[in-house]
């Protein structure tokens, strides 16, 4: 078991490299799908017309299958696509599928963690924004929408988390980040002290990890600073 | 109005040139060609993120041989790079691919471009010199899509005499993980090419160990999508050419240390 | 798309019969899981001193480490375990046969126990004092209280939160190929071994997870629904 732990040490720096890598791909999805997510909640709590439906049965698509399938399927199926309209999108970068594979993904999680708090927030609440003069969209804004997020962080911060630790699969379609570059590194030894060079990324994958918990506190507090005042 | 015109001209010049261009793209082929990653020295991706590796300089000098075809790259993960080729996103996948009944059957298969030989790894004091020695030991497992586990299930198959224990992994394991095996003593042989075994010994040291002769050998092809039987036949047409010429055994010699063709010759492989 | 139809229907069947795996290693994965979880939320609740920062930093790394890793870890580490009890009440190791079931088991329980020590925290303390109050005030003892009023409204709590886990675990579990275990994915996969039809075979594991899926939380809402009937949404007047 011990063998090869020598590779831990040498193989940190090159890893280190792609954090920016790893940084990106999860960054990037995340602020498309806070957007996206938001929009896919707000139809499901609404009324059940043929965008409903149709939105719910992304929603399940994404939130019922595999990961893996679901990258495969983008970047297999998204060329066929767009070739009906003559696009030949075959030698798009790789990391423009594993975005819209995984923004399509993330979003259905954020829009049912979002739906779930919009359900258990006081509704007495937004009755009294409207009760103030609010319009409807003072109303969201300054009502539905904190309160929802208030309820939703601690899941949301949990999906954050499996979020960049999702870019490991990302490397079936040759985008390269932390994991994409361990699993490099493993194939040059050919699998020799594998898990030395796995535990070195899963280091780099914690320390990362530690800063989202410590913004997601940041944001709880912040969404709470009101609620001392009632307790 | 003059705008108009303008933007009309450009039009027009644009329109031009994208049918002249289809007029030119229509003479040469393009096929889009799958490396599959994580294969030194057979195919991999150099630091620079660019295809490398023996298969890449053989399609190459295919590429070059070829007047009316151009070869564009992609390094990918094997099974994304199977599940390409099938599908039709890519032509043709290479990766050290021995020729297989499956294989075949789902492709179709170029002609040799290169022979990959099997030895064994023994405990020093083991006396196991050949697969003949084996009766009653047992090999590492290796993965069932690995192409030297179909090559050993096939040398076992055809020799019933001699019992070997060998069993397939479901879907994942190293090679060093099969040689770490030999030397913990839990199975007596791993069945893998003299390249990659020294490239592990080293790593490792291990130095009870010790690799016998070839004791198997296989061709290697490429494996070209089920509806372009016309890239098979200018593969074909160049491969054949290329080992006349000894441009590939060559090419061997500077890879792997000797011609390959002529040792698949003297083992009768060829 | 251009997809051999033909083969998904045929392989529907071949992947179906690794059904069985992924559900009993969801299942027990999750019943180790919640022990975990129990034992650990008890550690942070009880505020065992030592003991509770000991889960919370062990905790924060399970969830900060990539759950493949961590199979791999189990595949590589626990056969050493093992071979440390060889011997133990007639416990024979066998290194050519390691339970490849038993280690995705173990790295899975932890993972998702990690996840749900949170979910037990946090329905535990959602649960209203005056409960735990009014149950001493009529001469419950502190276990009579927990059993009998405290744990079942913290179960009916953590109902939704725990149904999201199960789905996930569901899902997490077709990354155990990696580490061996025949379940669904893998199972597709060595189902094109023949005509190496890959996105079709995984395609059609994809539609088969999409059903248990849609199945569970299905069965999973109606249960929840049950749970909660004695729950009355306090209305103001």
């Amino acid at each position: 078991m011990w063998r090869g732990h020598e590779l831990f040490i040498t193989s940190l720096p090159s890893l280190v490299e792609y954090i920016p890598v790893t940084l990106f791909y999860f960054l990037v999805p995340t602020a498309i799908s806070m957007v996206l997510g938001t929009v896919i909640c707000l139809v499901r709590v609404g009324k059940r017309n043929l965008l409903y439906w149709l939105v719910s049965l992304f929603v399940s698509f994404f939130r019922g299958t595999p990961g893996l399938v679901q990258i495969y399927l983008v970047f297999f199926g998204l060329p066929e696509i767009f070739a009906i309209f003559g696009m030949n999108i075959n030698r798009w970068d790789a990391g423009i599928f594993y975005v819209i594979a995984t923004c399509c993904n993330f979003s259905s999680f954020v829009s049912e963690a979002l739906r779930g708090a919009y359900g258990a927030i006081d509704k007495d609440q937004i009755e009294a924004g409207y009760s103030i003069g609010y319009n409807r969209w003072q109303c969201f804004w300054y009502v539905t929408a904190p309160l929802t997020l208030q309820v939703a962080l601690p899941n949301l911060k949990n999906l954050e988390i499996d979020l960049l630790k999702g870019t490991a699969v990302a490397y079936v379609i040759g985008v390269v980040d932390v994991m994409g570059r361990a699993d490099k590194i493993i194939a040059l030894h050919r699998g020799y002290g594998q898990i030395w060079i796995l535990l070195a990324a899963a280091v780099i994958y914690f320390l990362i990890n530690v800063v989202i918990e410590l913004v997601f506190n940041l944001l709880t507090e912040y969404f709470s600073r009101y609620e001392r005042g009632l307790t | 109005m003059k705008i108009n015109g303008k933007a009309l001209a450009l039009i027009t010049a644009a329109a031009v040139s994208a049918t002249g261009f289809t007029a030119f793209a229509e003479e040469t082929n393009t096929a889009e060609i799958v490396l599959e990653a994580e294969n030194a020295p057979y195919s991999y991706e150099d630091e620079d993120g660019n295809p490398a590796g023996y298969e890449y300089e053989v399609l190459q000098l295919i590429d070059d041989y070829l007047e009316d075809w151009t070869f564009n790259y992609t390094v990918l993960d094997y099974e994304t790079a199977l599940a390409g080729t099938t599908n039709g996103r890519y032509d043709l996948d290479a990766g050290c691919k021995f020729r297989t009944p499956a294989r075949e059957e789902a492709f179709l298969v170029s002609e040799a471009y290169n022979y990959f030989f099997m030895n064994l790894v023994v405990k020093e004091d083991s006396g196991i010199e050949s697969l003949e020695d084996m009766d009653g030991k047992s090999i590492a497992p290796i993965v069932a899509t690995d192409g030297r586990a179909v090559a050993l299930a096939e040398w076992i198959e055809n020799h019933p005499e001699i019992e070997i224990e060998f069993e397939n992994l479901a879907s994942s394991g190293a090679m060093a993980d099969e040689i770490t095996g030999v030397e913990d003593g839990v199975y007596d042989a791993a069945y893998l090419s003299a390249e990659q075994a020294n490239a592990i010994l080293e790593e490792a040291g291990y130095t009870d160990l010790t690799i016998t002769e070839r004791v198997d050998g296989r061709d290697t092809v490429f494996l070209i999508n089920q509806d372009n039987a016309e890239l098979q036949e200018a593969v074909n047409e160049a491969i054949t050419a290329l080992t006349e010429d000894g441009t590939l055994g060559e090419l061997t010699v500077e890879f792997f240390g000797e011609d390959n063709f002529a040792v698949a010759e003297e083992l009768g492989l060829r | 798309m251009n997809l051999n139809y033909q083969f998904m229907i045929e392989d529907i069947p071949v992947v179906l019969s690794a059904l069985p795996v992924t559900l009993a290693l969801t299942f027990v994965s999750l019943f180790f899981a919640l022990v975990v979880a129990v034992l650990f939320g008890a550690c942070i609740l009880k505020r065992i001193p030592l003991l509770r920062q000991l889960v919370v930093a062990l905790n924060t790394f399970i969830k900060g480490v990539p759950l493949i890793v961590q199979l791999l870890f189990c595949y590589y580490a626990l056969p050493y375990v093992l071979q440390m009890f060889d011997g133990f009440f007639g416990y024979e190791y066998n290194p050519r046969n390691p339970s490849y079931f038993g280690f995705a088991v173990v790295a899975l329980a932890m993972n998702y126990g990690a996840y749900l020590t949170d979910v037990v925290v946090s329905s535990y303390r959602a649960v209203d004092r005056g409960q735990l109050e009014a149950a001493y005030s009529i001469g419950m003892s502190g276990l009579q209280a927990h059993v009998r009023i405290v744990i079942p409204q913290a179960v009916a709590i953590s109902f939704p939160n725990l149904a999201n886990y199960f789905m996930w675990l569901l899902k997490a579990t077709s990354l155990a190929s990696v580490v061996n275990v025949f379940e669904l994915l893998a199972t597709a996969r060595a189902s094109t071994a023949v005509n190496y039809a890959i996105l079709e075979g995984y395609l059609v594991a994809a539609g088969i997870y999409w059903v248990v899926c849609i199945l569970a939380e299905r069965g999973l809402n109606l249960l929840s629904r049950r749970m909660n009937r004695y729950q009355k949404e306090p209305r103001a007047v």
